[in-house]
């Protein structure tokens, strides 16, 4: 399968997860993929990342979920979903015949549970990898309880990796003091990859009424406005640590792609643009493929880490 | 999973509707028009292309299909993304994803009740329009006057109710309900419907009056969501005793799920 040629090789190793191309859903976004199906190309992008999958069915957060801010938005969804078993059951089979990489987030209270969902999914037909999420600002236990310590983070890391072969990310938060250091400790239990960054905790309030204006009173922020942060946090970890890197935060176009891929990214996770534009992780995807071409680059993989400081 | 599209609609024309700031945004966009059915709705994105705040696209329920390729939106210019499009000139292409939901199923015979509060009343005007013939009674409330969307040519008996008295009675639109549907004869109660749209007091107690009544009632319901494909379960609350989206599941539903 050589590339055609002038046309840049898209394809990417995220460790031991081969995908044919950088760009990426993110999860939470992108639902279990069948709610885009006969709007988007699925089979275009380089991986399907599902909401996040628990062992039991969580019924999510009270209304409202969503707030609107400046170039972005709030969410405290809670996590709403139905359970590993209806999951298997019910939103594996579409995913699995997908023409690209699926992706399954995992979620839990304690790290026996992340490892009893890595075990469950092992072996499933039509997960290629997982994606541990320990940063969703939006629940008290799991979540971003584990992320923000970088004992917890490993233990959580170390715990899915013993119970799987599947390829394995972890999904970062941002909200902690020293990223790299949690980073650094997650990357050296084994994983494939880190994905930066998960929302930033934030809050808004009606002014008329009084009352913060997500039900749950906090929740994490997303878009173009957390782009900075983002990149920030992927050029600090690529740097830092061995194990590849997945930028995720404020991709809206190609260029927020590229950016993240020059701060030292392997691959993107394109989220919130999704909400606005379903067809946008196609088109960052087509845009990116053209940058890299106008560029000169054989591969996409020359792109990465290029930023000059 | 939806039968939704992703299309570029142009902005026709956008023209006062009420006294007060409530403008119609005239989109032509034929593939969403012709699909359209009544209660459903659309995401509008609040600018073109590339402008990236306001970010989110606008859910707007579909307020008429006055021809098989125009559709039109009624918005209350109340924040930045509204103020944002009312201003738009003619001419710009904006992002438009539907038609989406599960719109209303009125009966095929039996009379028709159709109770709107506020801007809820968008929708109903689509419904009443695709009623035309049928034994229609729209029952309409506004806090004023200058707060109604003008009824005129509409295919319906009206009965407006404002709460200074402005136009029509003095008082909700429940109470008007509550005078139809004793006005029902007890034989055709079985065979009505109660199509309504507007502030959850007002949906919560038109839920209670046909419950009494043993009218069959659909409520169309609102939901602060991002993404209005199912993908992002913002709008997901309690529904008949399990989380359900208001953009997948609805925004039209049984009263009796809503309010059990």
């Amino acid at each position: 399968m050589s590339p055609a040629p002038l046309r840049p090789d898209m394809r990417v190793q995220i460790g031991r997860l081969a995908l044919k191309n950088p760009v990426m859903v993110a999860s939470g976004t992108f639902g279990w993929a069948n709610e885009y199906a006969g709007l988007v190309r699925l089979d275009a992008l380089g991986a399907v990342v599902t909401k996040g999958v628990s062992l039991e069915p969580r019924a999510g957060n009270p209304q409202p979920r969503i707030a609107e801010t400046a170039a972005g938005l709030l969410n405290s969804i809670g996590l709403q979903n139905p359970g590993l078993e209806a999951f298997i059951s019910q939103k594996l089979p579409f995913l699995h015949g997908l023409d690209t990489a699926v992706v399954v987030n995992i979620l839990g209270d304690t790290p026996e549970e992340y490892a009893r969902l890595a075990a469950a999914l092992d072996g499933q037909a039509g997960v290629d990898a997982l994606e541990v999420n320990i940063s969703c600002p939006n629940v008290r236990a799991g979540g971003i309880a584990f992320g923000s310590d970088p004992g917890a983070a490993a233990e959580v890391a170390a715990a899915v990796r013993a119970a799987t072969r599947l390829p394995v990310l972890v999904k970062l938060s941002p909200n902690v003091t020293d990223l790299v250091a949690i980073a650094s400790r997650v990357a050296a239990t084994g994983v494939d990859g880190l994905v930066l960054i998960n929302t930033l905790r934030g809050m808004a309030i009606d002014v008329w009424t009084g009352r913060p204006r997500l039900g749950n009173a906090i929740g994490g922020l997303s878009g173009p406005a957390i782009k900075p942060i983002a990149v920030r946090a992927v050029f600090e970890v690529s740097r830092a640590v061995a194990v590849p890197v997945v930028g995720c935060g404020g991709i809206t176009g190609w260029a927020d792609a590229a950016e993240h891929m020059r701060a030292g990214a392997v691959a993107v996770q394109v989220g919130s643009a999704t909400f606005r534009n379903p067809a946008a992780p196609v088109e960052v995807e087509e845009g990116l493929e053209r940058f890299l071409g106008e560029l000169g680059l054989r591969s996409c993989r020359e792109l990465v880490g290029t930023v000059e400081v | 999973m939806s039968g939704s599209i992703q299309v570029h609609a142009e902005l026709v024309q956008v023209e006062p509707r009420a006294r007060q700031r409530i403008v119609c945004l005239r989109l032509f966009a034929p593939q969403v028009a012709r699909a359209a059915r009544p209660g459903q709705f659309v995401m509008l994105a609040p600018g073109p292309d590339g402008q990236l705040d306001p970010f989110l696209n606008r859910p707007f329920s579909i307020h008429r299909v006055p021809d098989a390729d125009t559709l039109e939106l009624l918005v209350a210019v109340v924040g930045r993304g509204t103020e944002g499009l009312a201003a738009l000139p003619p001419g710009v292409r904006l992002r438009l994803l539907g038609p989406i939901g599960r719109g209303f199923d009125p009966p095929a015979r039996g009379p028709l009740l159709l109770l709107g509060g506020g801007l809820g009343v968008a929708p109903l005007f689509f419904l009443a329009e695709s009623l035309a013939g049928r034994p229609v009674r729209l029952l309409y409330g506004a806090a004023t006057a200058e707060a109604l969307v003008s009824t005129a040519g509409l295919p319906c008996r009206v009965e407006l109710a404002t709460d200074d008295g402005s136009a029509g009675r003095r008082g909700l639109a429940t109470e008007l309900l509550a005078e139809a549907l004793s006005a029902l004869p007890v034989a055709e109660r079985a065979l009505a419907y109660l199509a309504a749209c507007g502030p959850e007091p007002m949906l919560a107690r038109a839920a209670a009056l046909c419950r009494e009544a043993g009218v069959r009632a659909e409520l169309s319901l609102e939901a602060h969501m991002a993404c209005g494909t199912g993908a992002c379960m913002g709008c997901a609350r309690p529904i008949g005793g399990r989380p359900q989206r208001v953009c997948s599941e609805g925004p039209v539903f049984d009263a009796r799920e809503v309010y059990p």
